[in-house]
């Protein structure tokens, strides 16, 4: 099966975007890993960036995060600049969970979320009321406040992705980009945090975007997928509209067969190897 | 989404009013935590300074003299004693211990590593050979020119160390030997001067050079003094960011900090705080490798860098009173006790990382 080439289709945007990439090119050194780039995302979405390893997804996420300068073109914010806003401004308005953050020794669930509170805090300022009403949502809404005192380094992998997200929470954005948020869980933990994820963004409009390795769950959770390959845009759009076999074939080059999710609409591919391609012939 | 028929979860037992309660009692706890621990180290630190003034090591006065001579009402051998001699000595051992202390909790959360203090990584070594250069080559200038040089050799070295271990990120084995090679650069470059140096001068060099606050005078304590006040004032800042940058550069930025700049800083501040102090009574080991940890075992390791200063002020004077007056050892340097301490404690820690690397 020779993939067919597909022209990139613009997913235009209905209303102001609240995160723009416009032609960046970001790159460790001299070779880019993205050139030219140009990309919306929809405010109140769920946003899924896949691709094969090293296509950039991950660079690029952490550009509209606004961790790494793109060498030409610039990334907006709600319409501004986000390298010319200031960078507390930025962390109010837009949160960005790293793939791995570090616990520092000892620490407690409790103190771990209240940093997520740096970006609200006035130098000399105590711990305020509205602090406390942050940190406890998060808590509550990732269902770890029972672990409040407990320290980080002995929590399981899938609690300490939770209290992770609740520090995101805490910091209390309109917009928040995770960094493949459910790498190292098992099926159950990464099915837990995708179903938090996506009550938090129904429940209170939060714009999301996240990186998945997961194309299956990409489809199921979010309501825009972006496929990536070698740094540009292949496609984007709602899953049911682009998630097909000639993209997994494009994106991945990978055979597939695509059916709906037993429970949903939402396309799912099961994937073909050599094996089964010879059984089918 | 909806339509997927997730195993219901159970309810939730935790509701706002008890998380909040929790919140506030963990904090209120703390606080009292960390008040205890305040008021512990602040009597232990006014024992020990009364202890150094009155016991003083050699010579006496009557001790009906000492409280109205450390205010300076008395004149002549007690004015000497105890204006000139115990309250310098015992003020410099404060002041440098707690600026040691801060130095060794600064570096050892920018870095995240209770091995990356400032006399592990070469800073210590820096500021020595800087100050003795002027110890050696001109002596007229000792009040202002050591602390300045020590300062600047620090810098020196903090640059270099900084340099020469960054690779995208600090790795700290790499850290450690970069230090480790510099700190034998700049021993290799005080042995130099002493091989040309005057007799008085090597003698007096020497003694600084084990760490001692047997030679601290007034200028010594102004030094110290203005030193640790601008020390902390500028930790007083970088705390909160810090303390966001312990989750990772990246996340760091994410929460709007400056992470540059405020590695930058913190690194400049550790190193101007042990310059200073080893200006003045010398390269008093492993004071600040221990103060960070012992605090944060005291009140958490949140409490860590504002509860370091005043623990190192304990172990430094603590030292310096053992070093004057105890029986069969006295007079030693100070530096000799804390080493005593300290050494231990650092194979320890090697060791115990080996240990954690290897399984």
């Amino acid at each position: 099966m020779t993939p067919k080439t597909l022209t990139s289709s613009p997913h235009a945007p209905t209303a102001a975007p609240r995160l723009e990439a416009r032609g960046i090119t970001v790159g460790y050194g001299d070779a880019p890993v993205i050139e030219g780039l140009d990309l919306w995302i929809e405010a109140g979405r769920i946003t899924a960036l896949v691709g094969p390893n090293a296509c950039g997804k991950s660079t690029l996420l952490k550009s509209l995060a606004r961790l790494l300068p793109p060498a030409a073109g610039s990334v907006l914010l709600e319409g501004a600049d986000i390298h010319r806003l200031p960078t507390r401004e930025v962390a109010r308005r837009l949160g960005i969970l790293p793939q791995s953050p570090l616990a520092p020794e000892s620490i407690t669930v409790g103190d771990l979320v209240w940093r997520g509170r740096h970006p609200h805090r006035q130098f000399g300022q105590r711990r305020t009321a509205a602090d406390d009403e942050a940190i406890a949502d998060a808590l509550l809404a990732t269902g770890t406040a029972e672990l409040i005192d407990r320290p980080v380094d002995a929590l399981s992998g899938g609690q300490r992705q939770r209290v992770w997200i609740a520090l995101a929470l805490a910091q209390d954005t309109p917009t928040l980009l995770l960094d493949e948020p459910t790498t190292y869980l098992d099926i159950a933990h990464q099915i837990e945090v995708l179903d938090l994820l996506a009550d938090l963004n129904e429940q209170t409009g939060k714009t999301i975007v996240l990186v998945s390795h997961d194309l299956n769950q990409a489809a199921l959770y979010a309501s825009t997928i972006v496929a990536l390959r070698d740094g540009r845009v292949v496609r984007q759009g709602p899953p049911a509209q682009v998630l097909d076999a000639d993209l997994v074939a494009e994106v991945f080059g990978l055979d597939c067969v695509v059916v709906p999710h037993p429970r949903s609409d939402r396309p799912q591919i099961f994937p073909l190897g050599r094996r089964h391609l010879t059984q089918e012939r | 989404m909806s339509a997927l028929a997730v195993g219901s979860r159970p309810a939730p037992a935790a509701t706002k009013e008890h998380t909040l309660a929790r919140l506030r009692a963990t904090r209120r706890a703390r606080r009292r935590r960390t008040a205890l621990v305040t008021v512990v180290l602040a009597v232990l630190l006014l024992g020990l300074t009364s202890a150094s003034v009155l016991l003083g090591g050699v010579g006496k006065v009557e001790p009906a003299d000492v409280l109205p001579a450390a205010f300076g009402l008395r004149t002549g051998l007690a004015d000497y004693m105890i204006f000139q001699l115990r309250m310098p000595r015992a003020l410099a051992a404060l002041l440098a211990g707690a600026l040691f202390g801060l130095a060794g909790a600064l570096y050892q959360r920018l870095i995240r590593n209770p091995l990356a203090t400032p006399d592990i990584v070469g800073i210590s070594a820096g500021a020595g050979a800087g100050a003795t250069t002027v110890l050696l080559y001109a002596p007229a200038s000792v009040a202002l020119g050591t602390p300045l040089a020590a300062v600047a050799g620090a810098f020196v070295l903090a640059a270099a160390v900084y340099a020469l271990s960054w690779r995208r990120g600090v790795d700290t084995y790499r850290l450690v030997l970069v230090g480790i090679g510099l700190s034998a650069v700049c021993t290799t470059y005080t042995n130099y001067l002493f091989t040309v140096a005057d007799q008085h001068s090597i003698a007096v060099a020497m003694r600084w050079l084990v760490g001692s606050t047997s030679g601290a005078d007034w200028d010594g304590v102004t030094t110290l003094a203005l030193g640790l006040g601008g020390c902390l004032l500028a930790t007083a800042l970088l705390h909160r960011p810090l303390g966001s940058m312990s989750l990772g550069d990246q996340l760091a930025t994410g929460l709007g900090t400056r992470v540059g700049l405020v590695r930058v800083a913190a690194l400049l501040v550790g190193a101007a705080a042990a310059a200073l102090a080893t200006s003045v009574v010398g390269p008093i080991g492993f004071v600040s490798l221990i103060s960070g940890p012992v605090a944060a075992r005291l009140a958490g390791a949140d409490r860590a860098l504002v509860l370091a200063p005043p623990v190192g002020a304990a172990l430094v004077i603590g030292a310096d009173v053992l070093a004057q007056n105890a029986p069969l050892i006295s007079p030693v340097p100070t530096g000799v006790l804390t080493a005593l301490l300290g050494a231990p404690y650092f194979v320890w820690l090697i060791l115990r990382r080996r240990k954690k690397a290897s399984s």
